[in-house]
């Protein structure tokens, strides 16, 4: 009753619709990003990032080039497009005047702008930031709950510690631009304590010479990724060109949800003009195995769950410090070069099993990266050195056309380079045991935009049980077409052919592995309240090449309806059928604000989903989800500890968002 | 007694293979259900319901299928009835299928409206009653959901989902399928409608399913379709006349052979 009453206070307050962020741009630009990466990760650490970015929007009128390629989907030629312009009218006063701007696309302003500011804020320091009134100053508070109505076996055998429940908390203040301060603390189904996970930081920016200051959790992203970078990165996709090169945004403050990729301590960057230092200092423990015998580790877990106690026996026990300095040099329109060097100590030696694996406990890194432009060529790469092996990555983009553009790059990643914390272009992750030659294409045409890449890829030491190279290529076409006014028609067939090491009869040999996806969709908006997406995507895979193949298919069909400013629903009816789990067909999720969703789907059944979300005139937000996964002509889901005595799986999620 | 529940098991089952009798109107037969967004008269409403909305005047319609694949017991018939108002069009409907010993009845309202330029949504509800002799009877509401657009004058769209509630009228799961169609039609030429369908049910491979529709006067059409899983070819012919319209139907299953429809829509000017 007590629930029923606040809900009418908050639905009585409902007077004009709070923009908190600009939801509605973020989700439909995370969702073209994320959605295509068709992978089992969870794009949430990316989602963060980019609301991170939303949030701490770039000053037009006084960013730098390379200020404006923190932006996602920002290159050096846009970035240098839009301070050309800057330069040319003296101030960028608002969108229109930008979407003047020569050399930059329509569609590409329409996903920068949520990014930007058009006054001068940025100019504010930070001790003009701190004398000022505590009116600047901005409170966001995040509650999500997540419940599963139907309980694994593990839940019924009492085996784990805590409820089913996940149940994540994040607090943010910041003022000015200039000062934040985060917490955020999560606890995943199982886990006992609320703060299981607790992450924080401090950040401040514009003290003096300090241009940017990070006491607590932070990443940092250097050059392409190959000796350190954060946990976000996109793999291929239908950003068949504008995925490389990657835009290092170098410190960034931490404050989501993945329990096992950030650096802890101290990091600061000063300037002095073009010219940029960078030094930091991060000192946490990780979850992993280690050996009692001979002490050493054996494995570094990333899945953050502390359910059991077996679990907990691995929680924090692997002891790393790290500790780096880095600097870059702009030359602004044309380019720039960067060097990074930095040590990771472990508190023990790695085990040391097989030909991939790590030994020791200290790893140096020495890294350098360049990106230079000379108009329509734009050459960019990334060298690491461990001491042992030299990783590259080179590319070049060359832009014929504004509406035609190519990109080509080649990779070598050792088997015996290994960082943990890199993540380099690739086919796997890992930078490590790779190397391929990447092509892309983009056209624009008036009768659609067409997209290409062709990518061949070898692994140096097929598998341990067989160090024999194997190799691959991948390709995929897209086109996507304006139909009318406000549909669009898209297809995509990617097409992989992969070896890989397989047991046959007891002897281990290489075998071919192909993989065939062609999805069709269609988008149109009905009118200004209703959106809608029509999907239907077949999956054919040949397990080995030999075999016969087994077959995927996925359809949806999405609705998404926003009758006010302030209310909005949105569904998905999924129908779905797989030979395997090998075939299996994801769908991206629209999700809650901050969860992103990519769920593997198969067998035969029906999955769906309803999301409702109410945003009050004082700042408060409330979102529902509920979701089913049915499954009617099987009698459980999962196994193991997973096991549900049900062929329905439904989850009931609620959200709370609060500025003020 | 167990003999005849056994034969009307086997009943049941030919039902359910010959999917397209299930659902009533001559002329969505001989388009195989591929008019998921053309459907425009009253047996919408066991169809597609956001076809409501596309009627004007109040309709009155009957179906008649008299021994499907020569199977005097599988004979079913539908009525249905459409008043459409200024607020969005109203619907109600009743079929029966089965004889004696077994028999199965529907009772249908449903309602329709615009509720944007060129998008239509429908709801109906259809509560199923079994009964069979001496093993009594027993029903449930099943909700079905529809939706039409048009992006062009040439290009429509349809989506259609039944059974949305996934009611169950014996304790197992999917007895009363839930199944979601998508649909789509080409206008090229002027008075030719091409229509196209996706089907999928839970345990059953995807159907495709395609049509085409011939005006060829104001008071004669032509109609022809097909469709995969299973193999079925369609036709039938449609004869206006003032306020009435009779339409027949055939069409051919791979195993169960050939079968005959029969319907009449009745319709009601303003004046």
């Amino acid at each position: 009753m007590k629930f029923l009453s606040l809900l009418t206070i908050i639905f009585s307050f409902t007077l004009t619709y709070y923009a908190q962020v600009d939801t509605a741009r973020m989700q439909s630009h995370l969702y073209d990003v994320l959605e295509d990466a068709t992978t089992d990760k969870e794009g949430v650490g990316y989602y963060d990032l980019v609301e991170y970015l939303m949030q701490n929007k770039i000053a037009v009128n006084t960013a730098s080039v390379e200020d404006l390629m923190r932006i996602p989907n920002v290159d050096r030629q846009s970035a240098t497009a839009i301070v050309r312009h800057r330069n040319l009218l003296g101030v960028i006063k608002s969108e229109s005047d930008l979407r003047s701007a020569e050399g930059i696309s329509g569609e590409l302003i329409d996903k920068i702008i949520p990014f930007l500011i058009f006054a001068d804020t940025n100019d504010i320091s930070f001790f003009d930031s701190i004398n000022k009134s505590f009116e600047t100053i901005d409170f966001t508070f995040r509650s999500r709950g997540i419940y599963d109505l139907q309980q694994d076996q593990a839940f019924k055998d009492g085996k784990y510690y805590g409820s089913s429940w996940k149940i994540y908390n994040r607090f943010a203040l910041s003022k000015d631009n200039n000062i934040r301060v985060g917490i955020l603390t999560e606890k995943d189904p199982g886990e006992k304590s609320l703060n299981d996970f607790t992450t924080f930081h401090f950040f401040a920016r514009d003290i003096g010479i300090v241009k940017n200051f990070v006491a607590g959790d932070f990443l940092f992203e250097f050059g392409q990724g190959l000796a350190l970078w954060s946990s976000y990165s996109v793999g291929k996709g239908i950003e068949t060109v504008g995925i490389l090169p990657r835009n290092a945004k170098m410190i960034i403050p931490y404050l989501s949800s993945d329990e096992n990729t950030f650096l802890r301590g101290v990091a600061l960057r000063f300037n002095y003009n073009n010219l940029n230092l960078y030094t930091f200092y991060s000192s946490r423990n990780l979850d992993g195995s280690i050996d009692q015998s001979s002490n050493q580790i054996t494995s570094i877990r990333l899945d953050g769950l502390h359910r059991d106690s077996s679990e907990v026996t691995h929680q924090r026990i692997v002891k790393e410090k790290l500790l780096g300095v880095s600097a870059d040099y702009s030359f602004g329109e044309i380019g720039s070069i960067g060097i990074l060097y930095y040590n990771s100590t472990f508190g023990n030696d790695f085990r040391h099993n097989s030909l991939l694996d790590p030994s020791g406990n200290s790893f140096d890194f020495f890294a350098g990266n360049y990106n230079f432009s000379t108009g329509r060529v734009y050459f960019s790469g990334e060298a690491a050195y461990n001491k042992i092996s030299l990783a590259t990555i080179n590319s070049a983009e060359i832009v014929i056309d504004k509406n035609f553009s190519l990109l080509f790059s080649y990779r070598n990643y050792p088997y015996d380079y290994w960082s943990l914390h890199s993540s380099g272009f690739g086919e796997k992750d890992g930078t490590q045991n790779e190397s391929g030659f990447y092509s892309g294409l983009k056209l624009r045409t008036n009768f659609g935009d067409f997209s290409f890449y062709y990518d061949q890829f070898k692994y140096p030491i097929g598998d341990e049980k067989l160090p024999l190279a194997i190799k691959g290529n991948e390709f995929l076409i897209y086109y996507s077409i304006k139909l009318f006014r406000d549909a669009e028609f898209h297809i995509r067939y990617t097409n992989q052919l992969k070896e890989s090491v397989a047991e046959l009869n007891n002897e281990y040999g290489v075998v071919n592995k192909r993989n065939d996806n062609l999805r069709t969709e269609l988008l149109y908006k009905l009118s200004k309240f209703i959106r809608m997406r029509s999907r239907i995507e077949f999956v054919k895979i040949y397990p080995t090449t030999s075999s016969e193949s087994e077959n995927g298919l996925l359809i949806f069909h999405d609705v998404k309806y926003e009758p006010t400013d302030v209310l909005s629903f949105s569904g998905r009816i999924v129908f779905f059928q797989t030979d395997s789990y090998n075939s299996r067909v994801y769908e991206f999720e629209n999700d809650l604000s901050g969860v992103m969703s990519n769920p593997a789907l198969y067998g035969d059944g029906m999955r769906w989903y309803l999301v409702v979300k109410y945003n009050t005139s004082f700042g408060l937000s409330l979102s529902v989800k509920y979701s089913e996964l049915i499954k009617p002509n099987e009698r459980t889901m999962g196994s193991g500890d997973t096991l549900i005595n049900s062929n329905v799986d439904n989850r009931l999620s609620f959200q709370l968002d609060f500025k003020f | 007694m167990k003999y005849v529940f056994v034969l009307f098991c086997l009943l049941l089952k030919l039902w359910g293979e010959s999917f397209a009798q299930e659902q009533p109107g001559a002329e969505q037969i001989a388009l195989a259900h591929s008019d998921v967004s053309t459907v425009d008269d009253v047996f919408s409403l066991f169809n597609n319901p956001a076809g409501l909305a596309l009627i004007k005047t109040r309709e009155i319609g009957f179906y008649y299928s008299p021994a499907p694949f020569g199977v005097k017991e599988l004979a079913n018939a539908f009525a249905a009835y459409c008043e459409p108002t200024q607020y969005g069009s109203f619907s109600a409907g009743y079929s029966n299928y089965g004889f004696e010993l077994y028999k199965q009845n529907e009772f249908a309202v449903g309602y329709a409206r615009k509720i944007a330029n060129n998008f239509l949504i429908g709801l109906s509800s259809v509560y199923h009653s079994i009964s069979i002799k001496n093993y009594g009877s027993k029903g449930v509401f099943v909700f079905n959901l529809g939706a039409i657009t048009k992006l062009s004058d040439q290009v429509g769209l349809g989506l259609a989902v039944n059974n949305v509630t996934r009611s169950t009228i014996t304790n197992e799961s999917n007895d009363i399928p839930t199944v979601i169609w998508l649909g789509a039609d080409l206008k090229f030429v002027k008075d030719f409608v091409f229509s196209a369908a996706l089907k999928k049910e839970i345990g059953f491979n995807p159907s495709i399913r395609l049509g085409a529709k011939y005006s060829m006067q104001d008071f004669l059409k032509l109609m022809i379709g097909t469709s995969n899983e299973p193999n079925t070819f369609s036709g039938g012919i449609g004869i206006m006349y003032q306020f009435i319209q009779v339409d027949y139907a055939f069409f051919s299953h791979p195993d169960l052979g050939l079968t005959h429809q029969f319907g009449v829509i009745i319709r009601f000017t303003n004046n």
